[in-house]
């Protein structure tokens, strides 16, 4: 025991992604989860009830509890409670994306600076073997320059039913914010370099009465001169089959990560195709880096590269309605 | 420098088509057996000029998908272009062609009642020693000349509509 076992964390929001940062929580004593609130009480009392900590009737509840948040609401609702987290002098992991906006997201950013308080981002793909492997090979100066990336997540699961706030484009911004955020802070990652311009295309694959798009293919021109398409889809048929593709093509070699490259591929009555392998739990990494935050560390990704991640899903969203180029402008 | 100004395409060049995993690809989306096509995503790396290398990967999508009729977004150099491309309403294309040494090149299509992956380099085995090689087998694209026609017309209007965009920075029309 040392004096980094004191953080009391809490989480707002009872949905999918607060039970995986409840679970990675268990594995890492340097935070101790002390409290859950959520818009539905019954909710939060569940919760509670599952991991093991109290349920606060509300956020500003939690927030006096606390040393640190986890903000885990609907996406539309990150930047103005974000800001009253740092109101109240808490560290802030915030889910994906920062806001809904690329200045949304640089004043969280420049509040915490201000404020000295950790901030992070929960870009966790960044903390995934695959990704931390690519990142590696880079490093290591066997694919050389980068000249051009695709990664390319497709699968056929759309969010719910027509309840679901994903569905609505003033609540999640759309595809480019949910989840195209996660593919654009790769590209910058591996290239090493910022995103200049983008040049979108997006589909209604499900129902021509989607208000997003569940398929979107953005192209990103960066500072270096690489480029990177970043394909996210829920659309696609058979539903079962999720593809994930990367290649990354350099002076020196390309390297690709094929369709069965985790090494299992089943066929059976049901569905066909590949079955991933197991992996290191990357919101384990991803709350251990966090905890070093708080302790002084650095974030990681940086807040700044989630807020030019926020820019470029922006422009993107522009893109794909304009069906033209569009420069990033954070 | 973009490669901007080079000459025309090559129809010498324009046989990857007839490679066995194209032949079948095209056949089955010309049958329907993914529904629709919404998507088709392709890379080529190989031995070459970027305009070359996507002249030839623009025709095999050609003999997949038929004629382009929508716009291009072209980036990159002379060793590596990046293509997006509207191919026609709702559909969307996009290729990664590279000067390398190895050769990739596959492609991927999403339909609306399926997908299909193809890799170009095959049918080939994989002889696995202190090095790990590719074997080829079965028909060239050679052995299949005069087995069908290539779409040049179809493909330089394609080059051509990226070439203005790599100038230009914005997408441009491949029919006028």
């Amino acid at each position: 025991m040392n004096d980094t076992l004191t953080v009391r964390l809490g989480i707002v929001g009872t949905g999918m992604i607060s039970e995986a940062h409840a679970a990675a929580l268990k594995v890492v004593p340097e935070i101790q989860l002390a409290g859950i609130t959520d818009i539905n009480p019954a909710a939060a009392e569940g919760f509670a009830r599952k991991w093991g900590t109290d349920p606060y009737p509300s956020y500003d509840a939690l927030l006096e509890a606390v040393d640190a948040v986890i903000l885990c609401t609907p996406n539309d609702l990150h930047e103005p409670m974000a800001k009253q987290a740092l109101a109240a002098g808490k560290h802030l992991l915030i889910e994906k994306p920062m806001a809904l906006s690329g200045a949304g997201a640089e004043s969280i950013r420049q509040g915490y600076a201000d404020a000295g308080l950790a901030l992070m981002v929960g870009h966790t793909h960044r903390h995934a073997d695959y990704a931390r492997a690519v990142r590696q090979t880079i490093d290591d100066g066997l694919v050389g320059d980068v000249r051009s990336v695709r990664i390319a997540i497709t699968g056929g699961w759309i969010w719910a039913g027509w309840q679901a706030w994903v569905l609505d484009p003033t609540r999640s911004g759309g595809h480019a914010f949910h989840n195209g955020v996660h593919l654009y802070d790769l590209a910058c990652w591996w290239t090493g370099s910022r995103a200049e311009r983008v040049y979108a295309v997006g589909q209604q694959l499900t129902s021509a009465a989607l208000d997003i798009d569940d398929y979107l293919c953005a192209t990103l021109m960066m500072e270096s001169g690489a480029t990177a398409v970043c394909e996210i889809s829920r659309g696609e048929r058979p539903k079962q089959v999720n593809a994930f593709e990367i290649v990354v093509h350099g002076t020196d070699a390309t390297l690709v990560r094929r369709w069965d490259s985790d090494g299992l591929v089943v066929f059976n009555d049901d569905a066909a195709g590949p079955r991933p392998a197991p992996v290191t739990d990357n919101f384990a990494r991803q709350l251990r880096v966090f905890a070093a935050a708080i302790n002084g560390g650095d974030a990681y990704p940086s807040p700044a590269a989630a807020v030019h991640a926020t820019a470029i899903a922006e422009a993107v969203e522009r893109s794909a309605r304009g069906q033209r180029v569009e420069e990033v402008t954070l | 420098m973009n490669a901007v100004h080079s000459s025309a395409v090559d129809a010498t060049l324009l046989v990857d088509r007839f490679r066995g995993p194209a032949i079948g690809l095209a056949s089955a989306a010309r049958m329907g057996q993914f529904g629709l096509p919404h998507a088709m995503h392709g890379e080529l790396v190989d031995a070459g000029s970027a305009d070359q290398l996507a002249a030839r990967a623009v025709d095999v999508v050609t003999a997949v998908l038929g004629p382009c009729q929508g716009d291009v977004v072209a980036a990159g150099s002379d060793d590596a272009w990046t293509l997006t491309i509207r191919w026609r309403r709702g559909v969307v294309v996009t290729l990664l062609v590279g000067r390398g040494d190895g050769v990739v090149h596959r492609y991927r299509v999403l339909g609306s009642n399926g997908q299909a992956y193809a890799d170009l380099t095959g049918p080939a085995f994989e002889l696995v020693g202190t090095t790990s090689t590719r074997v080829g087998f079965g028909p060239t694209p050679e052995d299949r000349a005069g087995s069908g026609t290539t779409d040049l017309a179809e493909v330089e209007r394609v080059i051509a509509a990226a070439r203005r965009s790599l100038e230009s920075g914005q997408a441009e029309p491949s029919v006028s």
